[in-house]
Formats: structure tokens, sequence, C-alpha cells
């Protein structure tokens, strides 16, 4: 397996591209269906969510992974960059966890939907929001799995800033040391944190290769090709290896309003007045 | 009178006494260390190998591990040093054990001051203040082995999240039963005891011997509550032991004031005015130490170091 995907790995055409076609529809519909909701509050953390999107729409719904709201059978995911809940959120109600009057209640005080995940959702196990646990929680459901001889994923979404944490290398060394190939961890490397980018502050490309050094295969792809991103979990599911994966996936922050894409300014800010309609427009003219 | 004390054994073994029992009926068992040894942990890598792992020195990830093992179903112990553990690792027993309520056992050895000369940076001495404000997390303080196999049976069987805090040196036993057990907590001593030493873990066995004193010097009726469940204290359940009593003297090492907080409630609902005339150093004189000042004390040095007057004993007595 190299690092780059490459497109000549599909298999039949042509439905494969109608399984594409419809993941970018549902794609643009989530980033729409996300903004709304946070202009509605007028609160959320948009760009960091619309990042993932596309990785979460194959992770929830392509079919390629067995997530599901049961937590107790199938492959798991955890989100551990809470702040990206946004986009969590409508996964969730799209397998069906509650439902779209639920999805509208974001930040009602009287309403389960708050500003990052919380297990008193439905399908989600863990709280997160500060950043840094998500892995280390991953290996530790990987590691009985394992121990259970149980061949299901953990799925661990993290940010790139996150990788920060010093209790993300300490999650790394351990997973490799335990050699838990099952757990599948996803860098939504958007290049951005909240006030500045992650190579100002000393996140830099050499980075993902220290990580394969202590003992993780390490593959990149582009965080917004369907193609790379099917190709990437159809070799998770076939893959027999012992070390854990870390996926790099290259995003823009804010994918899908131009205005706020690859910027550090919007991290949890909003716009205001015309902006607004021009991200909508924006953001309804991607979808078919 | 207030029955002797014996021997006990070492606090780590009679915790994983339990353990290694519990390991023999069930299969779900998982210890999890950041690079600690023991001779019960020892004892348990022979029995079970395969569900005994060392985390590395990463205090962090130990909590974030245990959670998701518990997640997946296993009955998870975690042992480290207290200090340690809810120092550096207290976000994530926050955020990952007690928000989500998992039923991991945390057996926490250092409590107060008990490492000593280790220094300040392995002293059990803010854990308690961190873990009390945490709903779901049930607190032990065992004061002895016996307390310390109790306390970790109950924690095994129970579906929140436990610490049990431990001594790191072997304290006493005491010949004899209760006349009152709350729980895990209990009283030693008379109906009509009219000086109650109080004593958070394995303060007991210098309150033991401070209340045994007063009692053949001063011919003072004596009582000893002995908390060792911190979770557990029913303030409605301890007035009986307090009808008669004219003072307490507080033994512990940590900075928790919760002791103090419950006689304020005692004397609020029995109407009382009892009056605490001997309370160990404060925080600011313990933080830092390097020695295990406030244990093991004969009576004149705890007379001293608990600013008790001798006189103060016989006011308002005949």
């Amino acid at each position: 397996m190299t690092d780059d995907i490459d497109a000549q790995r599909m298999g039949n055409e042509s439905s494969k591209d109608k399984l594409i076609k419809n993941l970018t529809d549902v794609s643009s519909q989530i980033r729409l269906e996300i903004f709304e909701s946070a202009i509605r509050v007028n609160k959320g953390h948009v760009p960091p969510a619309f990042s993932w999107v596309d990785i979460g729409v194959s992770l929830f719904l392509s079919g390629k992974t067995s997530i599901s709201m049961d937590l107790r059978k199938g492959d798991m995911f955890l989100l551990s960059k809470g702040h990206g809940c946004l986009t969590y959120y409508s996964l969730l109600c799209r397998i069906g966890a509650f439902t779209q009057e639920d999805l509208e209640q974001y930040l009602n005080p009287d309403h389960f939907l708050a500003g990052h995940p919380d297990p008193i959702i439905p399908g989600v196990p863990i709280v997160s929001g500060s950043l840094g646990h998500g892995l280390g929680i991953g290996a530790g459901v990987a590691l009985g799995k394992k121990i259970r001889k149980n061949c299901d994923k953990v799925y661990v979404l993290l940010g790139d800033g996150e990788l920060q944490e010093g209790s993300i290398w300490e999650a790394i060394i351990f997973a490799a040391n335990q050699s838990l190939g099952n757990l599948i961890g996803i860098v939504d490397y958007n290049k951005f944190q909240a006030t500045i980018s992650v190579l100002e502050i000393g996140i830099k490309e050499n980075i993902f290769e220290a990580i394969k050094q202590i003992g993780w295969e390490v593959v990149r792809i582009d965080g917004h090709s369907f193609v790379q991103i099917l190709n990437v979990l159809e070799y998770v599911n076939s893959r027999i290896e012992t070390k854990p994966l870390l996926i790099v996936a290259d995003t823009i922050k804010g994918k899908g309003v131009s205005f706020m894409e690859a910027s550090k300014d919007w991290h949890h800010s909003l716009p205001k007045g015309d902006s607004i309609k021009l991200a909508i427009n924006q953001l309804k003219g991607n979808i078919s | 009178m207030l029955p002797k004390l014996v021997p006990g054994t070492d606090p780590r073994d009679a915790a994983f006494e339990e353990v290694l029992s519990y390991a023999s009926e069930n299969s779900d068992l998982v210890v999890l260390t950041n690079d600690m040894g023991a001779q019960g942990l020892d004892k348990l890598k022979e029995v079970v190998p395969q569900r005994v792992f060392n985390v590395g020195i990463a205090e962090q990830n130990l909590f974030t591990i245990a959670s998701g093992m518990a997640l997946s179903g296993f009955k998870v112990v975690v042992f480290g040093i207290s200090a340690h553990l809810f120092g550096r690792g207290y976000e994530q027993f926050r955020n990952d054990i007690a928000l989500t309520n998992l039923p991991v056992v945390t057996i926490a050895v250092g409590a107060g001051l008990s490492y000593g000369s280790d220094g300040p940076t392995h002293h059990g001495l803010h854990d308690i203040s961190l873990l009390q404000t945490l709903p779901n997390v049930a607190i032990y303080c065992p004061s002895s082995s016996s307390c310390i196999k109790k306390s970790t049976s109950e924690a095994l069987k129970a579906d929140r999240p436990s610490v049990i805090r431990i001594d790191k040196e072997t304290v006493p036993e005491v010949e004899g039963n209760p006349l009152h057990s709350l729980g895990l907590n209990r009283f030693f001593g008379s109906e009509s005891a009219e000086t109650i030493c109080i004593s958070i873990g394995s303060k007991f066995t210098d309150a033991f011997k401070f209340a045994s004193c007063i009692e053949s010097e001063l011919g003072i009726e004596v009582g000893v509550l002995d908390i060792s469940e911190y979770t557990g204290i029913a303030v409605q359940e301890l007035l009986p032991i307090f009808q008669h009593a004219n003072e307490v003297v507080i033994f512990q090492e940590e900075t928790d004031k919760s002791i103090y907080l419950l006689i304020l409630e005692v004397n609020h609902i029995l109407g009382r005015n009892l009056r605490i005339i001997g309370r160990p150093p404060e925080p600011e004189v313990l933080f830092g130490v390097t020695t295990r000042s406030t244990y093991n004390l004969d009576f004149s040095e705890t007379l001293s170091k608990f600013k008790i007057e001798k006189a103060s004993l016989l006011v308002n007595r005949e």
C-alpha cells in the first residue's frame, strides 16, 4: 500500500460512481444543515466541522464500515476533536440515533445536543471537547476488542492541532507497542487551529514520519476525494496488519464557503448580515 | 474501654488479595499500571499475565485506556501513586471515567503523607479535595488492611467509579468489633463518649492511640470515628455518636475540610456546640514537607503537633 491512493484501484465503476455522487450530495446537504444550525443559535464551530464532513459521510454512510448507533457491536467511532460535533450530530441523525426534530434543537438548553458531544446523546460513547483524550480511549477499546479476538475496528477522528497534546503521544506509543492493528486514527489535517496555523505552532509534515517511526502505518489522502477516502476504507477492511493505522487526510478548514476556507479567522466565528446569504447560496449551489 | 491494636498487613497486598479473588471468579478483569510495582501485583501477573498491562509512565493515558477498556465491558483496576494519578491524570479521570460514570476501580497508593521522605511530589494531600467534587465517584480511605479488603471488594462489584486511597506503610488492625458500623465507617469506644477523635484513613492509628491515652490518663470517656468510606458519610447516622460529646480532635493529613463541615452540621442539627480542640497542621505547613511529621506520634507529640491543650480536655467536666 503506497502513501498515495490511486483511483485505478476502484472496482465496479458505475456503482461506485453512484455511491460517490450520493455521498457528495449528502455532504453538501450536511454542510448546509450545519451552517443553518449554527446561524439559528448564533454559535458553533462551523469550519472545523466542515473540514471532515466528507470523511464522516464516508465512515457513517458508505457501507464501508459497520459504525452504527449500537455501541455494543460493530466498528466504533470516537470523535476526539469534539468541537467538530456539528458534523457528528448530522451523521448520527442520519443513522437513526435521533430525529431531525432533535437535530434542530442544537444548543437548546432543554435538549441533549450541546456544544460538545456527551454520552447523554444517543450513539455517542464518550465526552469530548477537551482535546487529546480520544486516541487513548480508542486504544483501550481496541485492546479490549483484540483480547476478545473481535475483528471490529475503532476509528478515532483527531484534529491536527490536537497532536500537540502530550496524551496523544502517550496513546501513540501505547498503541504501537500493543500492536493494535484494529485502531484507525484519522487526522483531519486542515492546517489551522483556533487562532493560528498548526505550522506556526510547530506541527510540521515530519510529525507523521515520527509517528511512522514509533510503529504506526501512515497513509496520506485527500480528505475531500471520495475516491481516495473509499479506497482507504476498503484497504482498512482488507489489511492484515498488527500496526495501528494513521490516515492523514488533507482537508480544507471551512470547505464549502469560499470566504471561510483555509483561514484562522473563522474557527468559532460566524458570518453576519449579507455574508450569511452569500454562504447559504454557495452551500445550496453545491447540492445537485 | 477501647480495644487493642494488633499488627496489620501491607496495604497493597490487602488490595491485590481482593483483586486476585475477583480474578479467580471472573474473566473480565484487567489491571493497568503506570509502571508501578507491588508484591500483590506480581502475584496477579503470575495468575493472569495476559490481563495486566503496564501502560508506561503515562498517567493520562492510564485513565483513557481504562476508560476504553471499561467501555468494552472489562472490569478495570488502575494502580498507581495517588498524587500522580490525580495530578497529571485528573482531567482524564474527570472526563473519561467520572463524567462517563464507568465502573473503574482505582487503587491509589500514597494517601496523605505516607510517602514521607519521597517528598511533596508524592504526597496525596489534595486528591480528596479534587475527587469529592466529582459526582458518581465513591471515595474510600480505608484505615486498615481489613477495611482495604472490604472497600476493594465493594468497589469491584460497584457500577460506578471508585477510588481506594491506601497508605504506603502497614497500619495496625483493631482487635475487636466496633460499637457502630456505618457502611465501612466504624465507631469504637463508649456510647457516652465525651471526646471523639475523628480520623481519615490510616490516621486512625494515631487517633486510636491518642484516644486510648486520654481514656487511661485522664479518665475521659472517648470514642474514635474511623472514616474509611469517605462518600458514605451520612450525618443523620452519625448523630447518636455525638449525643454526649463535648469536643472533637481531627486526625487527617489531607487539605480537605469536610470533617469540619460535618461538625458544623452535627452542631446545627443537635443544637450543640462541639469544640474542635485539636486539628492537624495547616495545609501550608504540610505542603512541601519531606517527612511524615504528623504520623505515628506519641501522646505528647500529638498534643504538640495538633495544638491540644491538655487542660482543654478537662473543661466543662466536674
